[in-house]
């Protein structure tokens, strides 16, 4: 009985479709070919998000001296990579953005991202892409986005300043659309549902 | 959750002003250059609150205390003058929150060391505990 119970189970697995269920972030009203991102890696070469088709791309925007909330969401992207397993690790990029282009320059970015890149398997050729690019080039960016930032000059302490910033990410599907974003404090778990999901959708195409 | 009892107070802490408050579950995320930011539990056991006013460590050219606050979806972090620990209550330093913030390590902070804090509290008088380095 309880066999037969096991066989019509994996029966009925393998015929289902991955579930209809929602996505888990806030979908834009009308997905749309995600804003590009013409700004220059944490290795100097320049860099277009269309050559990230076929992959699910998550941005965020942050910087590098920021020690709180943004280590907090780059780890949670770790936890997605390695939560997909080695077949689909490939097909998933994270991509961090500076704020702080003043002080993050691609050197520092490289250097904060290797922390993270060793979680994932660095080794691999998976990897963080950080992004820098000078205001004139960031602020369409972040506007197309929709990123707020606000440097805060913070006299009397050694950051000198902090920069307030949206915190959110936003899913690009393997087509380049942008889909929908997470506020801070989404949970690894919805994230890496929605990537597995949209990387799956992708290959049937 | 118990108290290590490696974290009973140490140096000023005898007599009147004896130390009331204890740190538990103290780490700092490993970082390789830039800042990090160290978080604990601190537990006051006395009949008067106490404040958290001062941190230091060596592996870092400042320590502040700061804060990361939400407003919309928008981060904000500024520092804080002391952190407050109600009379027979907690104050929790966690990510997105309340923090010890190390700027401008001298070092990489890997995970699996432990680092020295030093804190200061107005009441309970100044106090070394060690953080245990964990991932980022």
């Amino acid at each position: 009985m309880a066999l037969l119970a096991l066989v019509a189970g994996s029966l009925l697995l393998s015929a289902c479709q991955p579930a209809p269920r929602k996505l888990h972030g806030v979908p834009y009203e009308k997905p749309k070919p995600a804003p590009d991102l013409p700004l220059t890696d944490q290795y100097g070469r320049p860099f277009s998000l269309s050559t990230q088709k076929g992959k699910v791309v998550i941005v965020y925007f942050g910087y590098t001296s920021c020690p709180d909330v943004c280590p907090v969401t780059l780890a949670q992207l770790t936890q997605v990579w390695t939560g997909l397993g080695p077949d689909q690790a490939k097909f998933f990029q994270p991509i961090f953005v500076t704020v702080d282009p003043e002080r993050d320059t691609d050197e520092v970015i490289a250097r904060y991202l290797g922390a993270f890149d060793s979680a994932v398997g660095g080794d691999q050729g998976l990897g963080f892409i950080g992004l820098r690019g000078a205001p004139a080039e960031l602020d369409p960016v972040m506007a197309a986005y929709g990123v707020q930032a606000e440097k805060r000059p913070q006299p009397g302490s050694a950051v000198g300043y902090t920069v307030d910033h949206t915190a959110s990410i936003y899913a690009i599907d393997t087509e380049g659309n942008l889909l929908e974003w997470f506020p801070y404090g989404a949970s690894v778990d919805d994230i890496l549902w929605d990537v597995r999901y949209l990387i799956q959708k992708g290959a049937k195409k | 959750m118990t108290l290590p009892a490696a974290s009973s107070p140490q140096g000023s802490g005898e007599g009147a002003g004896a130390a009331k408050v204890q740190a538990a579950d103290v780490w700092a995320r490993a970082a390789a250059t830039g800042n990090s930011a160290a978080y604990m539990i601190l537990r006051n056991g006395g009949d008067t609150a106490d404040r958290l006013v001062k941190a230091e460590s060596d592996v870092a050219d400042a320590v502040e205390l700061h804060k990361t606050t939400m407003e919309g979806s928008m981060m904000k972090m500024a520092p804080v003058e002391n952190i407050e620990v109600p009379a027979k209550g907690q104050a929790k330093l966690e990510p997105g929150g309340l923090h010890v913030m190390l700027i401008g390590l001298k070092r990489e902070l890997k995970a699996g060391e432990k680092i020295k804090l030093k804190l200061q509290f107005e009441k309970a008088g100044a106090q070394e505990i060690e953080a245990e380095v964990r991932k980022p």
